[in-house]
């Protein structure tokens, strides 16, 4: 194996691919990243077993990729990713000798690694024979950012780690719960084949991480055990959850006894002040009262101190209410909606309120409230 | 194919049980196996169980050692197995099992094994309870262990046990005994301190037929009261085993401080009476984990190496 290639496109492509390197493993292997020359390109590959990351760099001007000998090697992901970046920015020269002994040369600087038999690297998924489903990468993006962090990081219900993706022929709905809160948001999307899946919540972020802000389009493929996601010259794999995700569409309140549309901003910053005093102890409670057009957000700690801030409504209907909820999970929730106008639907402080979006119901948030004595 | 020896194992399945080699071959193994035996057979064991349940080419002699599945295994990287305990088992472990149980199979099938079920953590084996209770569809667990009885009964209950035949002693050094000879070689260790003396006196008095079966035991039990009595017996095969090689024509390599006796004892016995005396050794050792008193079970190993030395 030998090719020469611009220091750029290497180090790009081994950041992609090095967030699915196996961090605590007796395998070696896992601990490495594949490189397999081809005469058109090279590809690099990552795989934990559960995640699998693998990015194309192509024959062309901008890489600077000419191959001279194909071949695969698995090189220690760590040592690699550092040479390779510390390396002088001019041209890279890599090449194999025997024994997986691995050269890496740029001007006058000369590494050579012990690398591993590709042989031994873990075959990926095979997607053969399953439809795709297209999205633009933004739209994905979104989708993940707005419902991801609502996902259990407890394993007590192992489901609720991840998130739960349906596809309908004429909708995609993301859902995460993790039995206090609840984060769901459809899209309107034509064309998709039906399928329900649930992937862990951990490889969506990671995904989202290498998601281009832009409408990309980005091909989704679902299997009964895997997804893949083709985002250009990159291929994310990931496994997905076993068990069948709870029903969460009677959870959400039709109706409201409270209905307040309010400021986005100014609510999450007055919630952000009152979480300041709330300790985790007391599950970050801040209490809300609404009286008439005025909402009223306190929160107080024998230790600490308290806080007490006024807000008026933009409209309000139904009756006045007084509630407790954890701060912190509304300041995710307001955040992962992103809006200058948010509607907030309750019923009563013992049942769990929805925050939306103000005129749009493609997003919602479903959080318990805290049970308190007045 | 396999075949089935007198004992009723299966050559080949790594002293496996007949009855759980052919629920394995009849697609009908149970949910979870704890295999006890030597540590490394055990571990030997699970590895070819988990293999041949994962194997893609299941033929009678399964597993067959060239599918996808075989050569992903035999390189450490299959995706449906996952193995752990070599360190031992933490209830961290267990969380990173349960974790990995919770995402799907690349195969129809997965396979975990835990090693040493019977050093496991309390805590650690408690978490395990439900795990084993509520096993997924395709999920087996293969636990292995020394002794059945220092496995949390909770555990055991939830597993079929199988004791593994023990392999033929002679064939090859037990890895569990590097660490004795290393005590008994360092003079560091004080509960081993010169009682590789008193092993290579005892040794001489029984092999020149200076005392009665019954006096060799009291002395044994006498000579190995302050080291663990497994420890004692393992050291004991051990030295034995070297004193083969040095009457098969080689060198003592791990009692290499004892050359000189080991040189004046090994021309004593013929070789094949050394390994019937390692074999009479090591089933002492095995006993002492069933019910049998000490100095009974050493008189038992005494008369057989009497047997050995005056029958051939």
């Amino acid at each position: 194996m030998e090719f020469s290639l611009k220091k750029q496109a290497l180090a790009n492509a081994l950041q992609i691919v090095s967030k699915a390197v196996a961090v605590r493993t007796p395998k070696q292997v896992l601990m490495g990243i594949l490189i397999e020359v081809h005469e058109d390109e090279i590809v690099a590959t990552a795989y934990d077993l559960e995640l699998a990351i693998q990015t194309r760099v192509p024959v062309s001007e901008d890489t600077g990729l000419s191959v001279q000998q194909t071949g695969a090697i698995v090189l220690p992901a760590r040592y690699f990713g550092d040479i390779v970046r510390k390396l002088p920015d001019t041209e890279i020269h890599m090449r194999v000798d025997a024994n997986y002994m691995t050269e890496i040369s740029a001007q006058s600087v000369e590494f050579h690694l012990h690398g591993i038999d590709a042989e031994e690297f873990p075959e990926l998924p095979n997607f053969m024979g399953y439809e795709g489903m297209q999205i633009p990468a933004n739209t994905l993006g979104r989708l993940i950012e707005s419902t991801v962090f609502a996902a259990a990081t407890s394993e007590v219900r192992p489901v609720l780690t991840g998130v739960s993706i349906t596809s309908s022929p004429t909708h995609l709905t993301f859902v995460a719960t993790d039995g206090l809160r609840l984060a769901q948001h459809q899209v309107p999307q034509a064309d998709l084949p039906e399928r329900q899946v649930v992937i862990p919540a951990k490889s969506l972020s990671e995904l989202s991480k290498i998601l281009p802000e832009d409408e990309t389009p980005v091909e989704m493929v679902l299997t009964p055990s895997h997804g893949l996601f083709i985002i250009g010259p990159t291929r994310f794999y990931t496994r997905l959850l076993e068990g069948t995700y709870p029903d969460t569409s009677r959870l959400v309140p039709r109706s409201a006894r409270t209905h307040v549309v309010l400021d986005g901003d100014a609510f999450l910053h007055a919630i952000d002040r009152a979480a300041l005093i709330a300790r985790d102890k007391d599950n970050h409670m801040v209490r809300l009262e609404v009286t008439g057009d005025t909402l009223t957000v306190t929160s107080h700690s024998p230790e600490v101190g308290n806080v007490s801030e006024t807000l008026g409504a933009l409209r309000k209907e139904g009756e006045d209410l007084q509630i407790a909820f954890n701060g912190r999970y509304v300041i995710e929730a307001v955040r992962a909606l992103d809006a200058s106008e948010i509607s907030i639907r309750f019923n009563g402080a013992n049942q769990a309120f929805v925050i939306e979006r103000s005129g749009d119901p493609s997003m919602l948030q479903l959080i318990s409230p805290i049970l308190w004595r007045s | 194919m396999g075949v089935t020896t007198a004992n009723g194992r299966f050559e080949g399945a790594m002293g496996l049980p007949e009855a759980l080699v052919r629920r394995l071959r009849a697609g009908e193994l149970w949910h979870a196996v704890l295999l006890v035996g030597e540590p490394s057979q055990a571990e030997r064991a699970a590895r070819w169980l988990a293999q041949a349940l994962l194997c893609e080419a299941p033929r009678s002699d399964a597993p067959c050692g060239s599918c996808r599945s075989c050569a992903q295994f035999s390189a450490g990287s299959h995706p449906d197995f996952w193995a752990s305990g070599e360190e031992g088992l933490k209830a961290g472990d267990v969380e990173a099992l349960q974790a990995w149980l919770a995402t799907k199979g690349h195969g129809p099938r997965k396979v975990y094994a835990l090693h040493g079920a019977d050093e496991m953590t309390p805590v650690a084996a408690n978490r395990l309870l439900k795990t084993l209770e509520e096993p997924a569809p395709g999920t087996y667990a293969i636990l292995t262990a020394k002794s059945r009885q220092s496995v949390l009964s909770t555990l055991r209950s939830r597993s079929f046990t199988c004791l593994l035949s023990a392999s033929p002693p002679f064939l090859s050094t037990d890895p569990s005994s590097i660490s004795v000879v290393a005590r008994a070689a360092s003079a560091e260790d004080p509960s081993f301190a010169g009682f590789m003396e008193r092993v290579i006196e005892w040794t001489e008095t029984w092999l020149r037929g200076g005392a009665t079966p019954w006096e060799m035991a009291a002395s044994w039990q006498s000579i190995a009261k302050d080291v663990p009595a497994e420890g004692g017996l393992l050291l004991l095969a051990e030295w034995l085993r070297e004193l083969m090689r040095v009457r098969a024509g080689g060198q003592a390599e791990r009692f290499a401080n004892w050359q000189e006796a080991a040189r004046r004892i090994a021309p004593i016995l013929e070789v094949e009476q050394y390994a019937a005396c390692v074999q009479a050794v090591m089933e002492a050792r095995l006993r002492l984990q069933s019910h049998v008193a000490l100095l009974l079970n050493l008189e038992q190993m005494c008369v057989r190496l009497r047997e050995v030395t005056t029958s051939w």
